[in-house]
């Protein structure tokens, strides 16, 4: 079995987003010297073996009916992803801002994908909902503070948004589910349909967490949240920490 | 029958070879035993990436008609029954973003499996996929009467666990790691009569030596997971997160995904792209099955 130079290889495609918002990371599409599309097993590795080679015709249909998306040929690089971002998640992007953002290649649809060592991905998502995390917090404490239904309505947005950039079990997430709570009790017609499967997510994710935490937590949070906007300086950030690679049962 | 299928080659071997059978045997009987059932569903885009996410994943069902156009064409022509396609311990991240892993299910009963994918057959005999030797080569190429005879005779139905590591003890041998072997790099060392297994002119996709399983019969999700027989699951990171935002929202009726959310155990390693969490899953299954 051969195992290919990632300086004999090309990117090609990308497996594409599934919805409208959101972020995704991709293991990239390579083409070798021979012209075969393949699926490395891995992109860690010094070399390339192929998980699964696509028969051409397999590969064709894949790109036409836009499961995968074609790319800008690029050399493979050792380690390296594609990190594909919908135009909406590139929008609340720009509502933070990040301050050290990736190298965006424009793609149609509105997808902008960035091609980078894994370790950059990651820590560029863990900022993602750092910053997404710190704004639903304040325009939460916005509303609590000024009845302001808009920011809530923002909030809860970029904290759906959130999802998409933190690791089930995190204590970051956590967090997301914690505030989406404070935003749903917020507004008693969504606080009954929609909040009891989140909730529900929000305990299968995290089984060292009961309703009744999960709960305290959400008071907690809206207590803190409304004070910070009525004592801006006063305030902390919240000091859970934003652990994106372990399990962190406590917020 | 132009080509004999490749349990024929059991009544030719020689002493060595029907030794080393043997002593594969039990390991192979053990080994398919244990062997999950592996469904990668829900295209990505399309009807049928909408179909699949409300027939499996809201309301619990895998359904016969979860298949490509070319898929049921090929069923007909090779007179093969309506089945939904498993992979016997293989994902393959082109089906989908949700792979579902199943230990010996009921409706196996409804089975009919092949050593090879149905999907290799009936090449036109040009094009990229005959010259890159990703059919079925050379059975593919015989007039569609005769691959559906080959089909036939080489097709286990209900009880395909206890034939199939006749299969295994005779074309893997002890080496029963190569069945999970990426690429060529799993063929069998030992060719069939077909030639299929031939490393000069054979098929070069693993999918022509793995246990394709259809089962001719709705599948109920519900029951395989109240019984215990969803061993694992995983979903690509960005459809879990829409599935979840859209489970909640207003007026949804209660989601089959929900429920498994609840009992399954799902595989998930943090900052993965789908395709390194179909390789954990592989690496999960292979484990499950002693190797």
């Amino acid at each position: 079995m051969w195992d290919l130079n990632w300086s004999s290889l090309t990117v090609v495609a990308s497996d594409g987003l599934v919805g409208k918002r959101g972020v995704a990371l991709r293991t990239p599409v390579l083409r070798d010297e021979g012209g075969r599309v393949l699926l490395p097993s891995t992109v860690d590795d010094e070399t390339v073996k192929p998980r699964h080679v696509l028969p051409s015709a397999e590969y064709r249909e894949l790109l036409d009916t836009n499961v995968w998306i074609s790319v800008r040929a690029l050399q493979a690089k050792q380690g390296h992803i594609l990190v594909l971002r919908s135009a909406s998640f590139r929008s609340a992007c720009h509502t933070v801002p990040l301050s050290k953002d990736l190298r965006w290649v424009e793609h149609p649809g509105g997808i902008t994908i960035a091609y980078v060592d894994r370790a950059l991905a990651v820590s560029w998502r863990a900022q993602c909902a750092e910053r997404f995390v710190g704004r639903a917090e304040r325009w939460i404490g916005e509303h609590l503070c000024f009845d302001s239904p808009v920011s809530l309505e923002k909030a809860q947005t970029i904290l759906e948004q959130s999802l998409f950039v933190t690791n089930q079990g995190t204590s970051v997430r956590q967090r997301v589910f914690v505030l989406l709570g404070v935003i749903l009790a917020e507004v008693s017609s969504s606080y009954t349909s929609f909040w009891p499967i989140l909730e529900a997510t929000a305990l299968v994710e995290s089984p060292a967490l009961d309703h009744s935490q999960l709960n305290e937590h959400i008071q907690t949070a809206r207590r803190e949240l409304k004070a910070r906007c009525e004592s801006p300086k006063k305030s902390a950030t919240w000091a859970g920490g934003y652990e994106q690679h372990s399990h962190t049962p406590s917020l | 029958m132009t080509v004999e299928p490749a349990l024929a080659a059991l009544g030719g071997m020689n002493a060595a070879e029907r030794d080393a059978y043997d002593q594969a045997l039990p390991a192979a009987i053990e080994f398919v035993a244990k062997l999950p059932l592996v469904r990668v569903v829900v295209p990505h885009y399309g009807l049928r990436n909408a179909l699949e996410t409300d027939d499996v994943l809201r309301d619990g069902k895998l359904l016969p008609s979860h298949k490509s156009a070319r898929s049921a064409d090929g069923e007909q022509q090779l007179g093969a029954a309506d089945g939904i396609y498993f992979h016997a311990g293989r994902t393959h991240s082109v089906y989908g973003k949700v792979a579902l892993v199943f230990s010996e299910l009921e409706e196996e009963n409804r089975a009919e499996v092949t050593h090879f994918g149905l999907g290799g057959l009936l090449c036109p005999g040009t094009g990229a996929d005959h010259d890159e030797r990703r059919c079925v080569s050379p059975v593919a190429h015989l007039p569609p009467p005769e691959q559906a005879e080959f089909v036939a005779a080489s097709t286990w139905r209900s009880d395909w666990r206890q034939e199939a590591p006749q299969f295994a003890a005779a074309y893997f041998g002890s080496a029963l790691d190569a069945y999970f072997a990426a690429e060529a790099e799993g063929r069998p060392e030992r060719c069939d009569p077909a030639g299929v297994f031939d490393p000069t002119t054979g098929c070069l996709d693993w999918r022509a030596w793995t246990f394709e399983v259809r089962i001719a019969a709705e599948v109920d999700l519900h029951r395989a997971l109240d019984s215990g027989r969803v061993m694992m699951w995983a979903m690509e990171e960005q459809l879990y997160n829409e599935l979840i935002l859209r489970a909640a929202n207003a007026g949804e009726p209660p989601w089959w995904f929900s429920k498994l959310q609840k009992q399954g155990r799902r595989i998930s390693p943090p900052n993965a792209s789908f395709e390194d969490v179909l390789v954990a899953v592989d690496a999960e299954v292979k484990q499950s099955c002693g190797i």
